[in-house]
């Protein structure tokens, strides 16, 4: 078997704390996973939202700005203190990362799309993590519907990952999305850390109903 | 009021700083000279302008970052070390930026600002709240999806589009080199610096960038064409020393320093 490549795909708020910070320990827990698997031979990738709040707190707003210009110079601004957080936490398991910001047409632009697979699957060769985000200066999809699900699947169609791995606010359970198959599990972090194991052996599925997921993400985990 | 002089009225400025102003000839960091450019920056945002900064580096820091000496060639690797160091570029801005309580925002555009409506009416947008907000943003392409087909190529372009974006009056374009001059300054001992330019000439055009590929990293060529792109806005154009950020204190007070274009706008005539 092939190394497996995984994406990780973060929702920023689950890792914020009851005061509504992004917690640090909450945060060095997920790249310790992260850098764990990484470790233990699996090609990792983020993708990762977040820019949004992490802009707002920085700039010392109570709330989200409701404008969506406004959003997306909130989101230049958090881009920017989202990459420091992830590279300030990987620095502590000696692992680096980059930053790749994309739109939703690059699966669509043949040269921008090979541009971008040549890009992410030169950084997982260099043993570095992507972490990826909606380029939000110049698009506003993501903005507008609040999720990157499409980002996410866009990037697993890029490198041609095994799996897409979602945290949930739980903190000790993951949700595990497989190519090919049509029902996700639920793992707990043994299961993640031991995922290529899991994969591999876990032929039977738990047939967990796709009820729940946006209706693009269920049509593409059913093909 | 001679042209000099008139600059002390601009109020949107895009700085452009190149990898030699940012780095040593060996590719690592001048952090002494970073610091002092956010600082300058910041004092002239807070003298009530608008500031936007176009870096270039993140290749040579996403190189230095891994422990690689020089450049690589691969386009690929290219791409990979400028994802690496382009998140290492915008920390290390922010970092600086935060001593003079300045709030920055990273912004990475490919050409779709120029070629398509949609991208450029969202940059617009963005680049304007940002100045609306009193945040600086720090603009580079997007080398992760561009490549030579699609891309601007250097950032003496991209910042002259920027400049057109955000409706800017002044674009600086700082690099290793005094400013343009009449000949190639290594060959041509009698070479001497350009004060003014009120067209672009044929003539000017050769002395300027020679037989070879232009002096500095970007070269003359991509420098008078950024100039000639903003010439249809009327958005003047400095060319300048970067080597020492106070220059943009001259500058905006009116003192000759480097190559001004004197693009004038409709309706500042």
């Amino acid at each position: 078997m092939d190394e497996l490549k995984i994406i990780i795909k973060v929702e920023i708020e689950t890792l914020f704390d009851a005061g509504g910070t992004l917690s640090n320990q909450k945060m060095e827990h997920l790249t310790m996973l992260c850098a764990n698997l990484q470790n233990s031979g699996i090609k990792v990738l983020v993708v990762s939202s977040g820019a949004i709040a992490l802009g707002t707190a920085r700039l010392g707003m109570n709330r989200i700005p409701s404008g969506l210009t406004a959003k997306q110079a909130v989101a230049a601004v958090g881009q920017a203190e989202l990459i420091r957080c992830y590279q300030e936490c990987f620095d502590n398991f000696d692992q680096t990362v980059a930053q790749i910001l994309l739109t939703k047409d690059v699966i669509d632009h043949p040269v921008r799309n090979r541009n971008a697979r040549n890009t992410l699957n030169k950084l997982l060769d260099r043993g570095i993590i992507p972490v990826i985000n909606e380029n939000d200066s110049v698009s506003t999809d993501d903005i507008i519907m609040n999720d990157n699900y499409p980002i996410a699947l866009m990037v697993a169609s890029l490198v041609d990952a095994d799996a897409i791995v979602i945290n949930t606010f739980s903190g000790d359970s993951f949700i595990l999305v497989r190519k090919n198959h049509s029902s996700t599990d639920q793992i707990d972090i043994e299961g993640l850390l031991d995922l290529t194991g899991y994969i591999k052996n876990n032929i039977v599925k738990t047939n967990e109903d796709i009820e729940g997921f946006p209706p693009f993400l269920q049509s593409a985990l059913i093909h | 009021m001679d042209s000099w002089n008139q600059l002390v009225k601009c109020k949107t400025i895009v700085i452009k700083v190149g990898s030699s102003v940012l780095s040593y000839p060996n590719g690592r960091l001048n952090y002494r000279r970073l610091v002092r450019l956010a600082d300058i920056i910041s004092k002239i945002q807070k003298s009530g302008r608008k500031a936007i900064l176009v870096s270039s580096g993140a290749i040579a820091i996403g190189a230095g970052r891994l422990g690689l000496a020089g450049k690589p060639s691969d386009l690929a690797d290219k791409q990979a070390l400028a994802a690496v160091g382009q998140a290492e570029l915008i920390r290390i801005y922010r970092k600086f930026f935060e001593a003079g309580n300045q709030q920055v925002a990273q912004v990475l555009f490919t050409k779709d600002i120029v070629v398509n409506h949609e991208r450029r009416t969202n940059a617009k947008n963005t680049l304007n709240e940002l100045l609306a907000m009193n945040i600086i943003p720090i603009i580079n392409e997007n080398d992760t999806v561009s490549t030579d087909e699609i891309e601007f190529g250097d950032n003496d372009t991209l910042s002259a589009h920027v400049a057109c974006l955000a409706g800017a009056d002044l674009l600086i374009l700082m690099s290793d080199i005094d400013g343009l001059y009449s000949a190639d300054p290594r060959l041509d001992p009698g070479a001497k610096i350009i004060p003014e330019v009120n067209e672009i000439t044929d003539e000017l055009v050769r002395s300027a960038t020679g037989t070879g590929s232009g002096f500095g990293t970007g070269g003359m060529a991509t420098k008078i064409k950024a100039s000639e792109i903003c010439s249809k806005a009327g958005i003047k154009v400095i060319i300048a020393n970067g080597s020492k950020p106070d220059i943009l204190l001259d500058i905006l007070a009116g003192k000759k320093s480097g190559t001004l274009f004197r693009w004038e706008k409709v309706n500042d005539q």
